[in-house]
């Protein structure tokens, strides 16, 4: 029973399929998606790809949705005085160097980086099942992630299934 | 018969042209507390909120060749509904005003109208802010319906420049035939005349309070306001081919070199020791931020070489917290060791 309760109240934590997320994550501290995309309140984000949860759970230290990705806001942004507007802008300038296009909108996540005492960190979960674990998103509790071998514990454990 | 066009303009300005003259209100005192405080003294602040005649007149404009109209969302794209106009004595005033704007608004976009080609010949001259009030600001914290696109347009100019933008205004509106090439030829000797007027001013009261020795040459070619042509120029020979850089890029580094106090290349050439080893710091810079600019690096490069006094140059007002953060991200953009976006 103690267990039980433990486990409701554990911290539930956002896993996302990151093929070009996870690098971008390791280059800019930052998550960017569509605009508009829901996700359950949470605090912390992990990231899937090449069939493994890599043993990362960041923090999300800002959510700015419904922005404009272009040239314009990355240059004026990126020279602002106020730091934030700053960290938007560099993001910015970092998307559309990579797979965004400008004139996209999007949903833009601030996160801790690896090396940061915010940053939670786990042994990797290899995937062995035949198709993608997630190929949007799902929600794992922090202490099965940091517990799980594979992500059949994970499973086992009825974790947050994938809206997508 | 007003045309389904021009009814629906009506209706957007009629709808909202209670909030622009509270923005008008707001924004205006917003600016002369803060010219007071700086210690500057224009010679005019006036504003205004834009007619309702000249706002559907501007919507309808037909667009050149091809386009049925100028502006296609004209809702958005007019930015001057509320015209805020600064007139400062000389030209040489401007660019401490505009770090007064900056500072008190949010700036969207900063041009410098008829300094975009350095290699024509002076005509209309105007620095042109456009901006919304902060997020932060007081009336947009009890009032949000404050808050919104960008609709505040702040014009800087000299008298002598205010003086030629009115004549001109008159014969362009109010004559009743386009000026002839004659005209016009005329207008832009007498602009090149008005413009060294300018610079001689500046230059004559350097002098007298003993900023500028008269014996040096150039001192009056000196750059006013920085644009993207003269900043491409400094990438280029601080840091090398300015990569990734666009207009916009160019226009955000033209309009922080303008407030740093930097008057020309002249100016960057004198600390050229500060300012060595640009183009190794771009590349380090690049190693882990591959999307960064020539801009960019050589931004990085002038916080290098100014050190603390970089924001106590483009950002004297700011709070002691504020600076205290901005420095942190600073410190950390400039840094070639860590990644691109990380919280400072």
């Amino acid at each position: 029973m103690k267990d039980e309760q433990a486990r409701t109240i554990t911290e539930e934590v956002l896993v996302v399929a990151a093929g070009n997320a996870w690098p971008f994550y390791r280059l800019t501290n930052a998550y960017v998606c569509q605009a508009g995309r829901f996700f359950r309140p949470v605090r912390r984000i992990a990231f899937y790809s090449n069939k493994t949860i890599h043993g990362v759970a960041a923090t999300i230290e800002r959510e700015l949705d419904d922005q404009m990705l272009s040239d314009a806001a990355a240059a004026r942004l990126s020279n602002s005085l106020v730091p934030a507007e700053r960290r938007l802008g560099n993001t910015i300038a970092a998307a559309l160097a990579g797979a965004w296009k400008e004139g996209e909108r999007a949903k833009v996540l601030f996160l801790t980086g690896v090396g940061d005492p915010a940053t939670a960190t786990f042994p990797a979960i290899p995937h062995r099942g035949k198709s993608a674990w997630t190929m949007g998103q799902r929600y794992a509790p922090l202490d099965l992630l940091a517990a799980a071998t594979t992500t059949e514990d994970l499973t086992r454990e009825a974790s947050g299934a994938d809206p997508s | 018969m007003p045309t389904h066009r021009e009814s629906r303009l009506t209706d957007f300005y009629n709808h909202n042209v209670f909030r622009w003259q509270r923005l008008q209100d707001v924004a205006t005192s917003r600016l002369r507390r803060a010219v007071e405080e700086a210690g500057l003294q224009p010679h005019v602040i006036s504003s205004r909120v834009k007619s309702l005649s000249s706002f559907v007149e501007k919507g309808a404009k037909p667009g050149p060749a091809g386009a049925d109209y100028k502006y296609q969302d004209p809702e958005r794209q007019i930015t001057d509904l509320v015209g805020i106009r600064v007139v400062v004595a000389i030209a040489d005033e401007i660019p401490a005003l505009a770090a007064v704007v900056r500072e008190e608004l949010d700036v969207t976009e900063f041009v410098h109208r008829g300094n975009e080609d350095e290699g024509q010949p002076p005509g209309y001259q105007s620095l042109h802010l456009v901006a919304r009030l902060r997020r932060d600001d007081p009336a947009v914290v009890e009032f949000p319906a404050l808050d919104g696109e960008s609709c505040i347009e702040v014009q800087v100019r000299s008298i002598l420049q205010d003086a030629y933008a009115s004549f001109v205004h008159d014969l362009d509106y109010k004559a009743e035939r386009p000026a002839s090439p004659r005209t016009r030829r005329q207008l832009g000797v007498l602009a090149s005349v008005l413009d060294l007027a300018d610079r001689e001013f500046a230059r004559i009261r350097a002098e007298h309070v003993g900023d500028v020795d008269p014996t040096l040459e150039g001192a009056a070619d000196a750059a006013l306001v920085w644009t993207e042509t003269s900043a491409a120029e400094a990438v280029r020979r601080f840091v090398g081919p300015g990569e990734r850089d666009s207009a916009r890029w160019l226009s955000a580094l033209a309009e922080v070199l303008t407030a740093l106090g930097f008057r020309g290349l002249t100016d960057l050439e004198s600390m050229s020791a500060k300012l060595e080893g640009g183009a190794e710091l771009a590349a380090r810079l690049r190693f882990r931020r591959p999307w960064i600019t020539g801009s960019q690096a050589f931004d990085a490069l002038l916080q290098r070489a100014l050190g603390s006094e970089y924001l106590d140059r483009r950002a004297p007002h700011l709070s002691s917290d504020d600076r205290r953060a901005l420095t942190a991200r600073l410190d950390h953009e400039s840094d070639p060791s860590v990644n691109g976006s990380a919280s400072a």
